[in-house]
């Protein structure tokens, strides 16, 4: 890569690593380490293509997707080696306070498949539309919706059907 | 957006609208609690992106009938001069230069560095001076809380030489320059074998030989009359780096003593030295989770170490313990001289925004009882701090009470060093 093209990634990625950063941590439902490996994957393959990305309109969302998929690859790769377990683990009742809010969202989270995480984690962090998060994915607008139907359902029952109480007006 | 899409479906209501916002706040709140090393994430996503880039320029050249074969290269040395108080013998070993081909891809494990010439693996390095100087300063948390200044560095991107950063550490006991270096040689060269060898030194200063084959080296500058120590730790890696760590009880080599002896115990500059020596890949690039990941505590006294540095005024350390994940301090009240038993372990758990949990638990003996403080770091480390009103939970009790508070035990358990260990 030319100087002055690294140079130009490098401006690039190093506003953009914090938030990919949260989102991976999201899409893992706070696995840090695996969040951290999954955005050094996407910034090493947009470094790769850099020179074709930077001409795209919106190079920020191009490597959300980016995430996103890599993310999904890594879960279809993993999906062998897994073992599904009868028991979940407890969850921790919710109160008012956001510390045990976030580990009872990472929980929850954490318990959604892989696709439909993504799809909550792109509909609702990263507030895109039903055609932008089938267009990130590579799956059908219908797909997006009925995936976001099922997720919202399990987190209601996971997080308690509300969470107006546990969001004080600020 | 996620409500404008909603107001398609007919069924969607009220309650759901807002358990979708509120659903989203909480994304936001909870995403906005990971926090990323970015400058680490950031160069190691490049330097991935660079390896990306060799492989497929490798995969070209080889469609293209090039072998790497082809690509052989030829090693020649350049002798540096050796010796010297303040330059690090890194600075002044025989260097291993690889020659080079006058055109070509880079060949370079990152593939950067290209310039048109072809790099050995084996006598190849890169590392930025900021990247010598984050991992000095992150390689150094065993020491008491201190303040770090003067920081500068040399950065090796791809040519002979070396790589090296050093600070000025001040724990209040007075400013001690530290410095780490870093260069590749050929490990099976006699000449190089021979910086790891003790002589005799004019001053009669204490040399040892590690068990590891690392040198450590007790010395003056220019003499025992200038009251300037400088201690040196040198070892040689089987992947081709001299590693060098060096400490003074001096801000500089050509400055006035400020305390005793340097900051670090001999045991610990090997140690630092070690540190140089693992951030290194076989490739001479950095690796990416000497930045990012934390260190592992097994086979190390870190743990220990570590706890005796926490301890609050008031209370001094008399013994201490233990290894791997677990670390035990025997500390003495300065008032009342009662004896009691402090200990920390580490495990995995769930980080939960970094809430403190406090309770009492008994000990192994009679009205023995501990205090306990537990938290979870970010990346899922418990540590878990218990202060005992005994020399040892097992014994009979010295105090009514632990003599560490809740407070005292959450401060320590919530250390910002902890986050470096795992």
């Amino acid at each position: 890569m030319r100087k002055s093209r690294e140079d130009g990634f490098i401006e690039f990625a190093g506003g953009l690593t914090g938030h990919l950063f949260r989102s991976a941590c999201l899409l893992t439902s706070g696995d840090t380490y695996l969040a951290e490996d999954l955005v050094q994957e996407t910034l090493g393959r947009m470094y790769l293509k850099w020179g074709r990305i930077s001409q795209v309109d919106n190079p920020a969302a191009y490597a959300q997707t980016v995430l996103v998929r890599t993310f999904l690859t890594y879960r279809r790769r993993r999906s062998s080696d897994e073992r599904p377990v009868a028991e979940l683990p407890d969850v921790p009742v919710i109160t008012g306070s956001d510390p045990l809010l976030r580990l009872a969202l990472l929980q929850a989270l954490g318990q959604l498949p892989p696709k439909d995480r993504a799809v909550v984690v792109l509909r609702y962090w990263e507030d895109r539309s039903i055609e932008e998060t089938a267009d990130a994915m590579n799956i059908s607008s219908s797909a997006v919706r009925t995936r976001a139907s099922r997720a919202l359902a399990r987190l209601r029952a996971q997080l308690g059907g509300s969470l107006t109480e546990l969001v004080p007006a600020s | 957006m996620p409500l404008e899409n909603d107001t398609d479906n007919d069924t969607v209501g009220t309650s759901k609208n807002r358990f979708e916002n509120d659903l989203g706040e909480i994304m936001r709140r909870t995403g906005g609690t990971f926090v990323a090393d970015r400058r680490a994430l950031l160069e190691a996503g490049a330097l991935r992106g660079r390896r990306k880039a060799a492989r497929r320029c490798a995969t070209a050249l080889t469609a293209g009938g090039l072998t790497l074969a082809a690509l052989g290269t030829a090693g020649v040395y350049v002798t540096g001069e050796v010796g010297g108080d303040s330059a690090s013998v890194a600075d002044a070993a025989p260097t291993w230069t690889p020659s080079s081909t006058p055109d070509g891809p880079s060949r370079n494990p990152d593939g950067s560095g290209g310039s048109g010439q072809r790099e050995d693996p084996a006598s190849f390095m890169r590392a930025h001076a900021n990247q010598m100087i984050k991992l000095l300063e992150i390689s150094l948390p065993v020491l008491p809380k201190g303040e770090f200044s003067k920081q500068r560095g040399t950065s090796n991107m791809g040519g002979p030489g070396v790589a090296d950063a050093s600070l000025v550490y001040d724990d209040s006991y007075g400013a001690s320059l530290v410095t780490i270096s870093a260069r590749r040689i050929d490990p099976k060269d006699s000449k190089i074998r021979q910086l790891l060898k003790c002589g005799k030194t004019a001053d009669g200063s204490p040399c040892t030989v590690g068990p590891s084959g690392e040198k450590t080296e007790q010395g003056h500058v220019g003499g025992k009359s200038s009251g300037v120590k400088v201690w040196k730790s040198t070892r040689i890696s089987a992947e081709g780096f001299l590693l060098q760590a060096v400490e003074y009880n001096a801000a500089s080599p050509t400055g006035a003593p400020t305390r005793n002896e340097p900051p670090l115990s001999v045991l610990q500059l090997a140690e630092l030295a070690a540190r140089v020596e693992g951030a290194f890949t076989k490739y001479g690039v950095m690796n990416a989770e000497a930045f990012t990941s934390p260190r592992p505590v097994q086979n190390s006294w870190e743990v220990f170490e570590t706890l005796g540095n926490l301890v609050p005024t008031g209370q001094e350390v008399v013994g201490r313990g233990g290894g791997g994940d677990e670390g035990y301090a025997i500390v003495r009240d300065k008032k009342t001289k009662a004896k009691t038993f402090l200990q920390v372990r580490l495990g995995h758990g769930t980080p939960d925004g970094g809430k403190v949990i406090t309770r009492n638990e008994a000990g192994r003996h009679a009205g023995t009882v501990g205090r306990t403080a537990e938290t979870v770091t970010a990346k899922g480390l418990r540590v878990t701090v218990t202060s005992y009103n005994a020399e040892y939970p097992h014994k009979a009790p010295v105090l009514s009470t632990p003599p560490f508070t809740k407070a005292q035990l959450s401060a320590i358990a919530t250390a910002e060093v902890w986050q470096s260990l795992k």
